[in-house]
């Protein structure tokens, strides 16, 4: 791409998020007065006061995001060092997807009562919790990518002299990266739904969630307006981290 | 464009579409049965000798699934009359936001996916309406809509839309320029273009979209309830958990595992005989 096309594609996204925001004007003039949509000063003013006068905010905001992170890194361990085998052994794929297919529907939302029951409210319940969310789409992908791998590789990898650990570690698992990072690509967003979740419902007040409950508990809709688009911004921060970490890792992948 | 979805489960359509082919296939996925019996009489062994809290065994499960469940009457398929409303209430809200978002997302997808210089300008707003975890959305619903149906509805559509509409937009995007020059040339009107052209073109990556979006409508219908405090399983799980009652809240999780799960073979079924002209592991 070159720099004037690239230049073209930043102006006519800007262009889109000043639609973005000219909608979100119009509705708060326009929309039903029910719905108390705030206009986009008034946004601004209540996610400034969100982030600047509430001293808890903050605290709560980097709560989620650890929750969020050691949950997908715990996610990262399990899906790889499960899935890359499971993906190379055909006798292990065939005994044990039977017993994935029935755990897999298994909703991580539906989880979290039980969890809550096991380990309280604290945070190890939220990494719990949104780990199992996160776990899937990793362990799928791990397991596919290594499936996948090119036959003359390993065959390669053979001639070679390599072992089995030498073989999965360099040739195994470079070859799977790409299909890693995808995965969790897949995981960082539903790892906040669930880790966001999980705090509103643990009642104890913790992190987004908690302020969730308060600004629910309130019913002041500007206040639950504006968390939406704190959690939004928080989304957008993740997405880009994991983009960054994918990129950083395995620069040669295509899927973008 | 900018997150669309790579759904690593389109390999697990490929992979099922070749499972469910063939009377072998069925035999080889057998062998995880022993594993699955073992599995389970290891637990109930395990927790009947040192009982924990918060894991019953399986057959205290079995048991509770079958007075909270499976009491009923042979013509409502055996479902008790509670369970089979809460199940009601919470899959017929899924479904219908997630028939609302597919619609929605196809066809604005589509537009975009066909105009690139329209995507341009819509992918920076829609990822950051993207990024918004439809979580955030409920505690707005409820304070909009109240607790009943609608505004679990409005939380599915408001969380399946993006999946469906960005691996719309992926989709109508990757469709061979060559297919739509034809449509031109045989002068297809754009709505039969759309019809004839682009949907049965774009249609396996369309349904890795849906198949994501589905999963994710149950999630947020039960965690809709959830949050409500009431209304179908979500509301039920809130209930036992406030209860400690532990056995019922591993029946109702087994409950919407199975349904999950058949919901899922029924889409995979749709999806199966739709794209049955595509050569197979094409999708990935």
């Amino acid at each position: 791409m070159n720099l004037n096309q690239g230049l073209r594609t930043l102006l006519r996204g800007l262009g889109g998020v000043a639609v973005l925001c000219l909608l979100i004007q119009l509705l708060a003039v326009i929309g039903p007065a029910r719905w108390e949509i705030p206009n986009l000063r008034q946004l601004a003013d209540e996610v400034y006061h969100f982030v600047m006068s509430d001293p808890h905010f903050v605290g709560a905001l980097l709560h989620t995001m650890k929750t969020v992170v050691l949950s997908l890194l715990v996610a990262l361990v399990a899906g790889v060092v499960i899935g890359i085998p499971l993906g190379l052994s055909s006798v292990l794929y065939r005994t044990l997807t039977l017993p994935v297919e029935l755990l897999r529907p298994v909703p991580a939302i539906a989880l979290i009562p039980v969890m809550i029951l096991a380990l309280g409210q604290g945070q190890s319940m939220e990494v719990a919790v949104t780990a199992l969310a996160a776990w899937w789409p990793i362990l799928f992908n791990a397991l596919y990518g290594a499936r996948g791998v090119e036959p003359l590789t390993l065959q390669t990898a053979r001639v070679f002299g390599l072992g089995r650990r030498q073989t999965t570690l360099r040739v195994v698992l470079p070859a799977t990266l790409p299909m890693i990072v995808t995965g969790l690509r897949v995981a960082a967003p539903l790892a906040l739904i669930v880790a966001v979740g999980a705090e509103y419902l643990a009642t104890a007040g913790q992190g987004l969630g908690g302020v969730l409950i308060q600004a629910t508990a309130s019913g002041n809709l500007q206040v639950l307006w504006a968390a939406a688009v704190v959690t939004g911004l928080l989304g957008l921060v993740i997405g880009a981290l994991v983009w960054v970490v994918g990129r950083v890792v395995c620069p040669w992948s295509t899927e973008w | 464009m900018v997150g669309a979805v790579t759904d690593p489960m389109t390999t697990q359509a490929v992979r099922w579409r070749k499972w469910m082919s063939g009377p072998r296939a069925w035999l080889r996925s057998l062998a995880g049965v022993p594993v699955v019996v073992v599995g389970l009489l290891i637990w109930q062994w395990q927790t009947t000798r040192h009982p924990v809290f918060f894991l019953p065994p399986p057959l205290v499960i079995a048991r509770r699934l079958k007075t909270d469940w499976l009491s009923g009457p042979a013509h409502s398929l055996f479902l008790s009359h509670e369970g089979l409303t809460a199940i009601v209430q919470t899959f017929q809200t899924a479904l219908i936001g997630w028939a609302i978002a597919a619609a929605l997302g196809i066809i604005v997808g589509s537009v975009l996916g066909v105009r690139p210089s329209l995507a341009a300008f819509a992918a920076p707003p829609l990822l950051l309406l993207r990024s918004v975890p439809p979580i955030a959305v409920i505690p707005i619903a409820i304070v909009i809509l109240g607790l009943g149906d609608s505004m679990r509805t409005a939380v599915v559509v408001a969380g399946c839309l993006w999946p469906i509409l960005l691996n719309a937009v992926a989709a109508v995007s990757g469709v061979d320029q060559v297919l739509r020059d034809v449509a031109a040339l045989n002068h297809l009107n754009p709505i039969q273009t759309f019809v004839r052209v682009l949907v049965p073109a774009a249609s396996p990556k369309l349904f890795a979209g849906l198949r994501v979006a589905l999963a994710l409508a149950i999630v947020l219908s039960v965690g809709a309830g959830m949050f409500a405090g009431s209304g179908g399983l979500g509301g039920r799980l809130l209930t036992f958990q406030n209860n400690f009652d532990v056995p019922g809240l591993w029946a109702t999780i087994t409950v919407l595992a199975v349904l999950g799960a058949i919901v899922n073979w029924l889409l995979l079924l749709v999806e199966r005989s739709a794209l049955r002209w595509n050569i197979q592991g094409e999708t990935l």
